[in-house]
């Protein structure tokens, strides 16, 4: 079992090899719930949270590791 | 448009949106409020609760985890209701009972024309955020700053 220094570096390197632009938060109607998508392949279609409603949280791209 | 028509069309908006989970409702008090049982990616179930103050829609209303109630931080060492108003949280003053405030909106953006359905997505995403808090320890803001990039 991971330790928690374990778990936290491996999420930190998760987020340093994101890219922009290559995946989005959405919100899945039928899951009812927020999803990650790849800009490449938006099946969902949802509130879009990069547009300028993201105020407190300024565009995303993802926040699943 | 007045209060009431306001909030109908705040009903109409959830509905079309999918957020079948809030709904507004009104107290027996006479005031409003928002209402619902939010599961995140993950399947854990948080209970969300936004009283509508008098001035909404002109002022913006407070949003809070009304369950869990108090919310466990990373390692259960510290309530994120301990934070209070917390920029690294990502939070405000507590509730009446202590609940954790997100805070989703600053005071002087808010506006008239800002609807329910984007509040409470904001929650949602807080949420989605809180639960990689508690996983690996970094704060909300650090998050939501790295995924900005």
């Amino acid at each position: 079992m991971a330790t928690q220094k374990e778990m936290i570096r491996e999420a930190m390197q998760a987020i340093a090899q994101r890219k922009p632009g290559r995946s989005k938060l959405v919100y899945d109607k039928t899951q009812r719930t927020i999803v990650a998508i790849s800009v490449a392949d938006q099946v969902v279609r949802g509130l879009d949270i990069s547009a300028e409603d993201a105020d407190m949280f300024l565009p995303l791209a993802r926040l699943s590791a | 448009m007045n209060l009431l028509e306001r909030l109908t069309f705040e009903n109409q908006i959830l509905q079309r949106d999918g957020m079948t989970q809030f709904q507004v409702y009104s107290s027996q008090s006479g005031s409003y409020y928002i209402w619902g049982e939010h599961r995140t990616n993950a399947g854990n179930p948080y209970t969300l609760w936004a009283p509508l103050p008098a001035g909404f829609p002109q002022e913006r209303p407070p949003l809070y985890i009304y369950q869990p109630n108090p919310l466990w931080g990373f390692g259960y060492t510290r309530t994120i209701n301990s934070y209070g108003v917390s920029h690294g949280m990502h939070t405000l003053d507590n509730g009446p009972k202590g609940e954790v405030q997100v805070c989703h909106w600053r005071s002087e953006r808010w506006h008239a024309g800002i609807t329910l359905n984007r509040v409470m997505l904001k929650a949602m995403l807080w949420l989605e955020a809180y639960e990689q808090h508690l996983a690996t320890g970094t704060h909300i803001s650090e998050l939501v700053q790295t995924m900005t990039s």
